[in-house]
């Protein structure tokens, strides 16, 4: 019997050994190595993911540039953004979601370049950095669009749970730096990652250098009001390294049919079974305004025209608001044709039988019904629509606006940048007539009515449509006449930045509460440190 | 502890279900347990159970021991039979009002100012009123028995209200009447019996179980046999093993989204007849809910699925089957010392499968959470735990006044935990055919998961006696647990503690008994297998890239073991011939290093650190007071126990340079927290703004939110228990009241369901005597009490028109979260029962025992200030606590059981 109790206690003492135990808690259905090109397109991924989709949880920007209008629930487009906790989510796709995967992704490739004994040649793992750098310093820049002030020096440090927030103009420093030394950095003879885990340029390193000079000279434009020296500076250098050219070279991902890959307004939009964004009256009505044939492309399913009545008898009916409509009649033969109509018209009578349609968008801040209102263009419900966060257009507006600055290395005139930035956005979405519109005298840059910033502006922001971050932002740099306000507020209540949110004052409050009060207040209101007209 | 043998009682509902999410509740595993094969339960409290038991044992062990046979002459059988039928309690479920229809205001129509919809419906030229079918809410046009307009069914061609125009109504048929009679089934049947060297008892269970909501069923059978015998006059040796087998289908779903009593509590349309919506569905098999996305296309609704449809459709099923086996061999070395070697299996094998027919309203489901119209995703769990004990114990007078016990043992604990899960992706492609290969895209990768645990437990204790009077416990404990770092992952605990009958030495004649006991212990605990390292997570392939993301926590390879340190102090009395006793403790208790996971900033990277956090201190104190108040020589018996509770808790600190952890966090922007010098687990979230203790009411009348603030504190004051039990001859009559005093709920039911109007409490009339609903300028509206910014009392009557006014779910403006947190206090008649054993002269014929019993549980809640849910409804799981959303109604029920022992 002691023979028996000894040898087994001896056999417990055996089995309790370091190496069993250690090797019992570690994860078997998961790996604890995976190479960084994973990481980069999971990190890239979700930087698009994050800007394209239109979620009323995560993304309300499309709202907030009044491009869309909303349904049964207005409360985003009335600019609640505490209900959702909208800011935390922002926060969490840009932080959690976005950047942590490519910060990981770049703490692997500097761990594979030191440990010397890499099978991958140096030049390689130095343009994986430099990719992971780009990308992180543009989800950077749209977190400080955002926010102002956020936590950049002390962030991925898991030792340090309560980050300070940086002073905004600073970390746009920074990010400059982060794109002139990724730029640096690359040696275009090798190769970065491979093509398949590129979901944007397929491995193309010259095209992430174009991306990152025109995403430079995003940020210098931001600055134009505040640090006029500076804003040159980033713009010429990002000119003299060569910014897109064409919509070729659009920042874009292209989805697939399938979920879980679809576009993300795919999922929001089809996959959702629901129908809660319209087309809004401050975009329906300016297309009709400017008789601008994007918006056969922009909104959808125009709207039966209601004759006025009498004694139940259709009578000549007069519209009289705005500039112009967009009348979609029916031939003899069912074909629809499209004319353009200046107000005030008459709509006789004898038109019903071409069943006239007007396009009409949702008041902006209001609950709509979506059965009377427009709809969002068709292209926007394809699942494998291209998901873009910088297009050519852009930069050729934001050149005509450098041109009408001065003292930015410019090599055409405002007019002219203005032209290729609206034939970009034509060719974008592959309308056509762009010629005939830039024809108009109310289009044609020496004729359009309003200074520069409003000529600009209202192109732009019709170019940044399905963009609606960028749109929010141009309206908030150039602050163009054309927004519309929710009943009950001003225009002092549109947003121009999103409060903190509210759980980092929870987990980091004293860093939260000082940078608010750094700032000027955590509020809406609070203009971001270039807005200063 | 089932036997000597740890049962798993994990709920095995996912980490959202308990984080109040999505989900179905899954239960718990200690419910395989048949109540009709338990003789005792004792419970264990205090750090003194921990070193036989091992850390899970730090806040107690419910020691279970089950029914075995006995030496007797021929084959024992006991038979038992009850039903217990249950209907909801009213008092605990939605109350709607019944004055306004469906909308969220006045804003639909061509002018976009009225309550309904218009078009020509039937043609004659003229538009029609249509209830604006699309919203899900109680906040439109005022019922009105003149006026006809078209509602969902007018739309469904198989509904006799097809192209019928019927009067503005409320239903007739509340969601109360979804729900249906509980009704239980429980059999079962033993036999027994054994000679001098043996004993064997077997036993079979059946219970059957038809829940509250339609198409919900339980069933579940038990076989069960224990054995024991002596091989030889030192060996004896004893087995048990029990078969479990459960089959379910519709659970209940939980958490906010996904949940019918959600769409119920908050998201209906009061004009809505369950009653015709049970029909149509029982006539159609269709998918017409009064919430179509357009009346044109009735059967494809916009936000909710047909309740029936939920359940008859998008059930889940389940089965389980589950071996609880155990050997133990016993030696007696001589007549002071024997050995004990135990071996024990739990393991069970559970597969879960959820369903979502076509035509359902695309919810997110699936692996990937994408919204889908339709889906079936397949669960495989497999959980085991193995136990390898021995133990030497001894036990001996070692003088005339000195007695010892002793035992010296080791333990071996191994637990496994396995799952995959896969799902359809995309939708599926025929109906009826829940298969993973119905799934109209290729599926998703399976998530799988696969952890293992050991821990070596040592273990010594010694009680010494001197003269039956005082008496000495130590014990000490060495546990090596793999779940903590290879450095760090011994952990050494002990325990003392002392008592003194001193009624062996004060001679009274009017005390039975008195003891005072002092003890203190320390325990060590270990955490979950996997969170000392971090793995990747795989994502499906974007095209030909391939994804992997690190996770949202982040593990810890430094954590250490868990302490907690308990004092307590007690005194226990009895007196007058056992006509009063009493038992009073103090405690208190230091739990350090707790391990936890806690929400960090995501400027991090992550979510959440999984940490060992600082100190939370719990102190109180547990009475209990009881006796037979009345005993007649007659035999009636009148006994009372009082138990009374009052913990009190307070976070010391937590990690260094934070004084914050948020633990959940929940919809509605509440969140749960630990907070530094605060009680564990208080609520936060926007709050009243207050001036000189008043609340401050803004210029349209409506309360100023203010973010961030200390919201409710989910612990209660105190808690108690009065048991009652009269008995006279066979005949036994008890009941147990239930009270718990203060403690803070936060209803985002409430928060939601006054929001769209369909509460009764968002109607009448207000103090001018003017409906609430009316406009101010009318003399509606509320005035809340409160003041101005200035201080001055508010004279403002707020609107409450339109869902966006006074019952409306808040902003960072107006109308804090804080409206909706209420008073969690209850008193409540939880169990009468009576029972009648049957007198031995009238059955002896046939049996040796006949006991009848009628048992009611949940009768009557004599008092709460919740409105439309039971205080004790909400999540429970883990540490959350203090939060309601989609609360199931409590359920009233009345059972009668028979047993009968041949």
């Amino acid at each position: 019997m002691k023979k028996i109790l000894i040898l087994a206690f001896a056999a417990l003492g055996l089995v309790a050994c370091d190496d069993r135990m250690e090797k019992l808690n570690k994860p078997t259905k998961n790996p604890l190595e995976v190479p960084a090109s994973t990481l980069y397109a999971q990190g890239v991924r979700e930087a698009f993911d994050m800007m394209v989709n239109t979620n009323v949880n995560e993304n309300v920007w499309r709202l907030f540039a009044q491009y869309w209008a909303q349904t049964t629930y207005p409360d985003e487009s009335q600019y609640n953004l505490v209900g959702r906790t909208i800011p935390a989510t922002v926060w969490q796709n840009g932080y959690r979601d976005a950047l942590s995967d490519l910060v990981e992704g770049r703490r692997l490739v500097v761990a594979e370049m030191e440990s010397g004994t890499s099978s991958i040649p140096e030049e390689v793992l130095k343009n994986q950095i430099a990719l992971l750098d780009i990308m992180s310093a543009y989800v950077y820049s749209v977190l400080v669009d955002t926010f102002g002030d956020i936590p950049f020096e002390e962030t991925f440090d898991t030792e340090n749970v309560t980050p300070k927030y940086d002073d905004a103009a600073a970390t746009y420093d920074n990010i400059v730096v982060m794109l002139d030394e990724a730029v640096a950095s690359i040696d275009f003879d090798a190769e970065g990652f491979a093509n398949t885990q590129d979901p944007v340029y397929e491995g193309s390193l010259e095209n992430w250098a174009k991306f990152a000079a025109t995403l430079k000279m995003r940020l210098g434009m931001r600055l134009a009001d505040v640090d006029a020296a500076k804003s040159q500076k980033w713009v010429n250098e990002a000119l003299a390294a060569g910014i897109f050219e064409s919509n070729a070279d659009n920042a874009s991902i292209t989805y697939f049919s399938v979920a879980p890959n679809t576009n993300p307004l795919y999922e929001d939009l089809v996959l959702s079974g629901r129908a809660d964004f319209i087309v809004s009256n401050t975009l329906v009505d300016l297309l009709n305004d400017l008789q601008d044939p994007r918006m056969m492309t922009y909104a959808a399913n125009p709207i039966s025209f209601k004759f006025r009545e009498e004694n139940e008898v259709k009578q000549d009916s007069l519209i009289e608001d705005g500039v112009g409509r967009f009348v979609l009649y029916e031939d003899a033969d069912g074909n629809d044709y499209l004319e353009y109509k200046e107000t005030p018209f008459v709509m006789p009578a004898s038109d019903a039988g071409k069943n006239p349609r007007l396009y009409v968008g949702g008041v902006y801040g209001s609950a709509n019904s979506y059965k009377v209102y427009s709809h969002i263009g068709d292209v926007y419900y394809v699942p494998e629509l291209k998901g873009t966060i910088i297009n050519y257009a852009e930069t050729q507006f934001l050149l005509a606006e450098a041109a009408e600055r001065g003292g930015y290395n410019t090599t055409m005139s405002a007019e002219e940048y203005y032209n290729t930035g609206i034939k970009a956005s034509f060719d974008q979405w592959d309308v056509e007539g762009v010629n005939d519109y830039l024809a108009l005298d109310h289009i044609a840059y020496t004729t359009a009515p309003g200074d520069w910033k409003q000529k600009i502006g209202t192109q732009m922001w019709l170019a940044l449509y399905n963009q609606g971050f960028e749109g929010w932002t141009t309206w908030r740099r150039l602050d163009m006449d054309l927004m519309n306000t929710p009943a009950g507020m001003d225009f002092e209540d549109i947003p121009v930045r999103f409060t903190y949110p509210l759980n980092e004052g929870q987990l980091n409050g004293q860093n939260y509460h000082s940078a608010g009060e750094k700032i000027g207040g955590d509020k809406v209101s609070t203009k971001l440190f270039w807005d200063a007209n | 502890m089932v036997d000597g043998v740890p049962i798993d009682n994990r709920t095995g509902n996912s980490t959202a279900q308990q984080a109040g999410g999505y989900g179905y509740d899954y239960g718990n595993a200690a419910s395989d347990i048949n109540p009709d094969d338990v003789e005792s339960i004792n419970i264990l409290k205090g750090a003194a159970a921990t070193a036989l038991y091992g850390s899970r044992a730090s806040n107690g062990v419910v020691l279970i021991t089950t029914k075995k046979g006995t030496s007797r002459k021929g084959i024992g059988i006991s038979l038992s039979t009850g039903v217990t039928v249950g209907k909801i309690d009213k008092k605990t479920f939605a109350e709607y009002q019944d004055q306004y229809g469906a909308g969220y205001g006045p804003s639909y129509g061509p002018t976009r100012s009225g309550y309904f919809e218009e078009d020509d419906i039937d043609g004659d030229g003229t538009p029609d009123l249509i209830v604006p079918l699309t919203e899900d809410a109680s906040y439109g046009g005022r019922f009105d028995p003149n006026l006809n307009v078209y509602h969902w069914d007018s739309f469904v061609p198989e509904s006799d209200n097809f192209g019928k125009k019927y009067p503005y109504l409320a239903a007739k048929n509340s969601p109360v009447e979804f729900f249906e009679t509980q009704r239980t089934l429980n059999n079962s049947i033993s036999l027994y019996g054994g000679d001098d060297k043996s004993t064997f008892r077997v036993s079979y269970t059946n219970y059957d179980m038809k829940d509250i909501l339609p198409n919900s069923r339980m069933k579940k059978h038990t076989v069960k046999f224990t054995g024991g015998t002596k091989i030889n006059e030192k060996l004896k040796a004893d087995v048990s093993f029990q078969y479990n087998f459960n089959d379910v289908k519709g659970r209940f779903s939980t958490g906010y989204s996904d949940n019918l009593m959600t769409q119920f509590r908050s998201w209906w349309q009061v004009n809505a007849d369950v009653k015709a919506l049970e029909d149509i569905y029982k006539k159609t098999g269709k998918n017409y809910n009064w919430n179509p996305k357009n009346y044109s296309n009735p059967e494809t609704p916009i936000f909710w699925d047909n309740p029936y449809w939920t359940r008859y459709e998008n059930y889940n099923t389940d089965t389980r089957s589950r071996i609880i086996s155990r050997v133990s061999l016993n030696y007696t070395i001589n007549d002071w010392l024997s050995l004990t070697g135990r071996a024990s299996i739990d393991k069970y094998d559970e597969v879960r499968e959820e369903r979502r027919q076509i035509g359902s309203v695309p919810t997110a489901f699936g692996i990937n959470r994408n919204d889908e119209g339709s889906g079936y995703q397949r669960e495989e769990r497999t959980v085991s735990e193995y136990n390898y004990d021995l133990l030497l114990t001894a036990s001996k007078q070692l003088s005339d006044d000195l007695s010892l016990s002793a035992l010296l043992g080791s333990n071996i604990r191994r637990n496994t935990f396995e799952t995959v899960r896969s799902s359809s992706n995309g939708g599926l492609m025929a109906r009826n055919v829940w298969a993973l290969s119905n799934s109209t895209n290729p599926n998703p990768f399976p998530v799988e998961d696969a952890t293992e645990k050991e821990v070596y437990g040592y273990f010594a204790n010694v009680n010494l006696g001197y003269k039956q009077m005082l008496y000495l416990d130590l014990t000490d404990r060495v546990d090596i647990s793999s779940s903590l770092p290879v450095n760090n992952n011994t952990y050494n605990y002990w325990s003392g503690a002392l008592s003194f009958v001193f009624s062996e030495v004060i001679n009274t004649n009017w005390m039975d008994f008195g003891k005072v006991r002092l003890s203190y212990g320390e325990v060590g605990n270990d955490t979950d297998a996997n969170r000392t390292s971090d793995a990747y997570k795989r994502f499906d392939n974007f095209g030909n890239t391939v994804l992997y993301s690190r996770n949202n926590t982040k593990n810890n390879p430094e954590l250490k073991p868990e302490r907690i340190k308990s004092i307590e102090a007690g005194l226990a009395m009895a007196a007058f011939d056992n006509r009063v006793n009493f038992d009073v403790s103090f405690y208190k208790t230091n739990a350090t290093d707790q391990i936890m996971e806690v929400k960090v900033s995501d400027a991090t990277g992550y979510s959440a650190k999984v940490v060992n956090g600082g100190e939370v201190e719990n102190r109180g104190i547990e009475l209990v007071l009881g006796g037979d108040i009345i005993r007649t020589n007659s035999g009636f018996t009148w006994n009372t126990t009082i138990n009374w509770t009052k913990n009190q808790s307070e976070v010391i600190s937590l990690a260094e340079g934070v004084n914050n952890f948020v633990l959940g966090d929940y919809q509605g922007g509440v969140t749960l927290n630990a907070t530094v010098g605060q009680p564990f687990g208080i609520l936060k979230g926007t709050g009243f703004q207050y001036l000189n203790g008043q609340k401050v009411v803004n210029d349209d009348g409506y309360y100023v939110s203010v973010a961030d603030q200390i919201i409710g504190d989910p612990n209660p004051d105190w808690l108690g228990g009065i048991n009652n039990s009269f008995s006279y001859k066979g005949l036994t009559l008890g009941f147990l009241i239930d009270i718990q005093r203060g403690g803070d709920v936060y209803s985002l039911d409430m928060h939601y369901g006054q929001g769209t109007g369909v509460l009764a409490n968002t109607v009448g009339l207000n103090d001018k005597g003017n409906p609430i609903r009316s406009p101010v300028e009318d003399g509606g509206g509320i005035l809340f009490p409160g003041v101005t910014a200035n201080g001055e009392p508010n004279t403002t009557y707020a609107s409450a028109t339109t869902y966006g006014g006074a019952f409306y779910w808040g902003d960072d403006k107006f109308n804090p979260g804080q409206m909706t947190v209420y008073d969690a206090s209850y008193v409540k008649l939880r169990e009468l029962s009576l029972t009648y054993t049957l007198p031995k002269t009238w059955i002896k014929s046939f049996a040796q025992r006949v006991d009848l019993s009628l048992v009611g549980r949940n009768l009557w809640i004599i008092d709460k200030n919740l409105p439309y849910a039971d205080p004790e409804s909400g999540l429970g799981a883990g540490n959350a606590q203090g939060y309601i959303s989609g609360a199931y109604p409590t359920v009233r029920s009345m059972g009668f059981k028979l047993d009968i022992e041949l």
